[in-house]
């Protein structure tokens, strides 16, 4: 019934290794250094990363919690199971971040946000603001109509 | 409760249980309370023993009369929405407790009734004994989720004390952030009504993984918890944003954090991503555990294999990853980018697939079947033809042109009535139908059940099918008054009384379901034959500990040829195979139904 | 909740893992075997029970993700909005302090992994005394948030819309800002506000932007921060609101692992039982990844 001996299974029971703990804590301090250090020197000018200072400080980071997951939380002994819920839920994360930033991101596409044909966007300034003006001419549709469109959903409405 | 005792003749025992663990013994059996105990303190004692029961039975119990209580109050709610839109102008309340109605409607019904309805009361009695195990793996969670479930719920219904709510169910900024309606109240509702949500989907996600019987391979589990478990996935991964969600707009409220809030410089279109984010695949949590009845169904009342077992399942799985994929297209007019509006328009295309193979393999399933038509298959044919519609017209508001023209029109109140209301409360009825024997060992009349499957079926199209022609014709959603037209007011009259018949229609039911619990006969162990575990395997109504020696599963869910090998089980006239168990009788205490 | 425990047994003695002695409670269930005390009823073996406890705590931390998640993502979006903004905010907050604080985090996430290693091998010193030092850790984290917490209100730096500008208003008091064009003020913004300002304040901002950032390094009190644009709110919104729930959650944890240790004292845990402290461990070890992510995007870049 006891199965406290067995280490290599699904959810088993891994024992942490000492020299294990002790090289990731080290890993991490020297990340943590790294990454303020890098941060610092940016700052003050003496290494200009520019564009690159994000991917960098996000890089370690990342590295970071790798290690935090792998070693002190011991998914690297895990079974499939635990760690697919793990890596579903930094997906799911991504797949948020993602298709929210198609929206904020490409709001500029077209003009403020409003849907303007794309032949639209390709002609010049000068037609654009004309076909704009001819939009707003456009007398918007009254409610509802008449009894006719109930009956006749393709008949023509009435301004 | 103790008439639905089961008598248990004296069998010989070869183990001597202790009081209350007998072999045949159901669940229902209360304990007797302490000597000279009465009236209320009697009464007391029940009502703990209830509260406190960690029983998973107990607890779907408890959450499905939960749930009806609250689909009956916000129902109600929907028969004053529609009274007052009876005729042109002011009918029964002023504009302002219209809003108040409408928002405490939708707020109820989605948070209160929908999303806990099939999922944690039919999945919580049936689960583990669907997979043979004795509980779920976390019962006291279990209990706990109900708990949270009850807060939520009662201050979603405090902010009634205050005059309600008016922003509708989606809260959206800014309007949520200025009224000073009792956003904050429903919102800690929401948030703590999440929490169950997510502890109910990882308890089911845990118990199916962990906990199956020797031999319920993932290939043997019942359609209905492959798509349990796809629900429990969405629970699990949207929940927690509507709990940010609404814990940043409380903050927007009370201090003002301006992320949400365009006059601190922050986006109001950002609250509806969060917001959709998690609402839109609540509507899978909403639905899946429909499909999954109706899968359960379509497979006992056509007595055969349900046709395409892997598609119908992996499809559950499917539409709950894809379902994250999409939820731009509640966004298509609110000034997203365009681009994203395209994208998610032609994601939510993809939905229509998975869908649409759960659609085919249903009827494929009862084709060359013996259908017996008792009334959760009723239901079911039901489900087939509301949900059909329904989908398919999702797929036109899907479309982005399409949707610029119909987007908060009549025509999308018409679309979500059909694939919720259609689809999850038809399989929801279908599956209490179909339970109802195993839940109180009762049956319910078949020709009542019948008549009031008839009536919802009229009342819900009566009420919702005009409103696609109002919506195609431009008549907006939550308005509280349209213009005086000729032909309007008739629509929205015929509107109003389909929702009488379809509440007429319900009320059978609940009379139905009351009536059997004093009246009914007493059901018989596997009064449809069905040969999934909670049927062929354990008791009816179930014993305490469900089983008693761990079943051995040796056959899918739905095989049905190789149990009754074609004889006798599927006579001429579409008479199901005679119950294998007589009334009250003893159920045999060995495992797997192959011995029935 | 072992409620088929009919009879306690007289202890059985059995051999912890690697040899490390250890006496596991038996009961008799009514299925006539024995059974480990800390066995519930509807579980086969311990095995699967420590499975499925352990399944269900990565499927809690998944929402623990997902909860942060929406604000990484609001953080996420206004930052490709607004990147000056965010690079000048950020120099608000002391990166010192942050960084010590990360090394407190990570040295509390290795004490909590040795606790559990403590209990997998029996050793009741190692276990009690890495989670008292856990809590000791977490509280140092709480005390440096709260020295951080304070200066900023000392300077008016406060979410949202009663973030103090330099001219002495609240982000509230200066009007709707979704009417005011470019999205990020330049100085003769700032000029024009400062013209509908209460003529107290207006001297403030008179003095142009370069006035304000000299008093940043001096100057304390409401509005000495340097900061002139009036989106800050919102940028101190986020690191308030992120680091307002995960300090949240490290309240939580030390509460949690308080309990832990007060029960550990008390001899509840060991080679064979022990999954309580593995999942409170798993709990911190995330709220611990949270931080590593939190650190760098306020504080460093």
């Amino acid at each position: 019934m006891s199965s406290h001996d067995d280490h290599n299974h699904e959810g088993g029971h891994h024992i942490n290794d000492p020299s294990i703990l002790i090289r990731t804590i080290l890993v991490l301090v020297v990340l943590t250094v790294l990454t303020v250090g890098l941060a610092l020197a940016e700052r003050s000018g003496m290494l200009p990363l520019g564009g690159l200072s994000v991917p960098v400080a996000l890089a370690i980071a990342g590295a970071k919690a790798t290690l935090v997951a792998m070693f002190f939380m011991g998914l690297k002994y895990e079974g499939g199971t635990n760690a697919l819920a793990f890596v579903a839920g930094i997906v799911f994360l991504a797949v948020f971040l993602a298709f929210t930033y198609l929206d904020t991101g490409f709001r500029d596409v077209f003009e403020s946000g409003a849907a303007v044909p794309v032949d639209v966007q390709n002609a010049g300034q000068a037609e654009l603001e004309a076909r704009q003006q001819e939009l707003n001419e456009v007398v918007a549709p009254p409610f509802v109509t008449s009894p006719d469109t109930l009956l006749l959903p393709n008949a023509p409405i009435s301004p | 409760m103790s008439t639905l005792t089961q008598s248990a003749p004296s069998a010989p025992k070869t183990t001597v249980y202790p009081p209350g663990h007998e072999p045949v013994h159901n669940y229902l059996r209360q304990p007797a309370p302490p000597a000279g105990a009465k009236g209320l303190a009697r009464a007391w004692f029940h009502a703990r023993t209830w509260l406190t029961s960690v029983d998973h039975k107990r607890i779907g119990i408890m959450y499905l009369i939960s749930v009806s209580v609250f689909f009956a109050a916000a129902g109600i709610l929907a028969l004053f929405v529609r009274l007052e839109l009876f005729t042109v102008g002011e009918t029964i309340m002023t504009a302002d407790t219209y809003n108040r109605v409408f928002t405490m409607h939708g707020v109820i019904m989605v948070f209160a009734f929908i999303i806990p309805s099939i999922p944690a009361a039919l999945g919580n009695f049936n689960l583990p004994l669907m997979i043979g195990a004795k509980d779920v793996a976390f019962p006291r969670l279990n209990l706990m989720s109900l708990y949270l479930y009850w807060i939520g719920v009662l201050f979603m219904l405090y902010s009634l004390t205050t005059g309600g709510v008016d922003t509708g169910w989606t809260f959206y900024t800014p309007y949520s952030k200025e009224t000073t309606t009792a956003v904050l109240a429903v919102g800690l509702g929401v948030f703590i009504a999440g929490f169950s949500s997510i502890l109910t989907g990882i308890n089911f996600i845990v118990t199916i993984h962990k906990m199956r019987a020797p031999g319920m391979t993932w290939n043997r589990l019942p359609l209905f918890l492959w798509s349990i478990y796809a629900t429990a996935i969405v629970q699990v991964l949207a929940t927690p944003v509507i709990g940010i969600t609404m814990a940043l707009l409380a903050l927007e409220r009370f201090i003002g954090i301006g992320i949400f809030d365009p006059a601190l410089g922050g986006d109001p279109v950002l609250f509806q991503h969060f917001f959709w984010f998690y609402s839109h695949p609540a509507v899978y949590i909403m639905i899946l555990p429909a499909f999954g009845v109706i899968s359960e169904l379509m497979g006992t009342f056509s007595r055969q294999k349900v046709f395409g077992y892997k598609l119908v399942a992996l499809s559950s799985v499917a539409i709950a990853l894809l379902g994250f994929l999409v939820w731009g297209h509640h966004m298509f007019t609110s000034g997203q980018s365009p681009l994203s509006s395209v994208v998610f328009s032609m994601i939510t295309f993809l939905i229509g697939i998975p869908s649409g193979i759960k659609i085919f393999n249903w009827v494929a399933t009862m084709y060359k079947g013996s259908v017996w038509l008792q009334t959760p298959m009723l239901y079911a044919l039901i489900f087939l033809f509301v949900f059909t519609i329904g989908g398919v017209t999702g797929i036109m508001v899907g479309a982005l042109g399409v949707d610029i023209h119909l987007h908060d029109t009549y025509f999308i109140v018409a679309h979500f009535h059909y694939v919720m209301m259609g689809g999850t409360v038809m399989a929801m009825l279908g599956g209490l139908h179909y339970w109802w024997p195993k839940m109180t060992g009762r049956l319910y009349s078949e020709p009542l059940g019948k008549l009031s499957a008839l009536l919802v079926f009229l009342g819900f199209n009566l009420t919702f099918f005009i409103q696609f022609i109002m919506g195609s014709q431009g008549m907006p959603r939550r308005y509280y008054d349209y213009p005086d037209m000729p032909w309007l007011e008739p629509l929205h009259q015929v509107s109003t009384v389909g929702s009488w018949v379809l509440a007429l229609g319900l009320l059978l039911v609940l009379f139905n379901g009351i009536h059997s619990l004093f009246r009914g006969k007493l059901a018989p162990g596997n009064p449809w034959g069905a040969v999934t575990l909670e049927w062929s395997g354990c008791s009816t109504p179930p014993d305490p500990h469900n089983f008693h020696a761990t079943p051995l599963v040796t056959h899918g869910p739905y095989d049905y040829y190789a149990i009754f090998s074609g004889d006798g089980a599927m006579a001429a006239g579409g008479t199901a195979p005679i119950p294998d168990v007589a009334v009250g009788a003893p159920q045999p205490d060995k495992p797997g139904a192959e011995t029935n | 909740m072992t409620d088929h425990a009919a009879t306690v047994e007289e202890p059985d003695v059995r051999d912890g893992a690697h040899g490390h002695e250890h006496h596991d409670v038996m009961v008799r269930g009514y299925d006539g075997k024995l059974h480990p005390a800390h066995l519930q009823h509807f579980f086969a073996t311990p095995q699967q029970q420590f499975e499925a406890s352990k399944l269900g705590m990565w499927l809690f931390l998944v929402t623990e993700i997902l909860l942060f998640g929406g604000m990484f993502v609001a953080y996420a979006i206004y930052r490709a909005w607004y990147p000056e903004l965010f690079a000048e905010s950020s120099t608000q907050l002391d990166t010192l302090m942050g960084a010590l604080n990360t090394l407190v985090l990570l040295a509390s996430s290795l004490t909590v992994a040795w606790a559990i290693r403590g209990a997998q091998t029996d050793n009741q010193k190692v276990l009690f005394w890495n989670l008292i030092m856990t809590v000791a850790l977490a509280g140092t984290f709480m005390v440096v948030k709260y020295f951080e917490y304070t200066h900023k209100f000392d300077l008016g730096i406060f979410p949202g819309q009663h973030f103090v500008m330099p001219d002495g208003r609240t982000i509230g008091e200066l009007g709707p800002l979704a009417d005011i064009e470019p999205l990020v003020l330049q100085e003769e913004d700032m000029a024009a506000l400062a013209q509908h300002a209460p003529p107290a304040a207006e001297h403030a901002v008179a003095d142009g932007s370069d006035a304000s950032e000299e008093h940043a390094g001096e100057a304390h009190g409401p509005g000495a921060h340097g900061l002139t644009n009036p989106r800050s709110g919102i940028f101190f919104s986020i690191y308030y609101v992120m680091t307002g729930i995960h300090g949240l959650h490290v309240l939580i944890g030390m509460v949690a692992i308080s309990i832990l240790a007060w029960q550990s004292k008390r001899g509840k845990y060991s080679s064979v039982y022990y999954t309580p402290v593995e999942n409170v461990g798993l709990y911190w070890h995330v709220v611990d990844i949270i931080w590593i992510f939190l650190f760098p995007l306020m504080y460093l870049i």
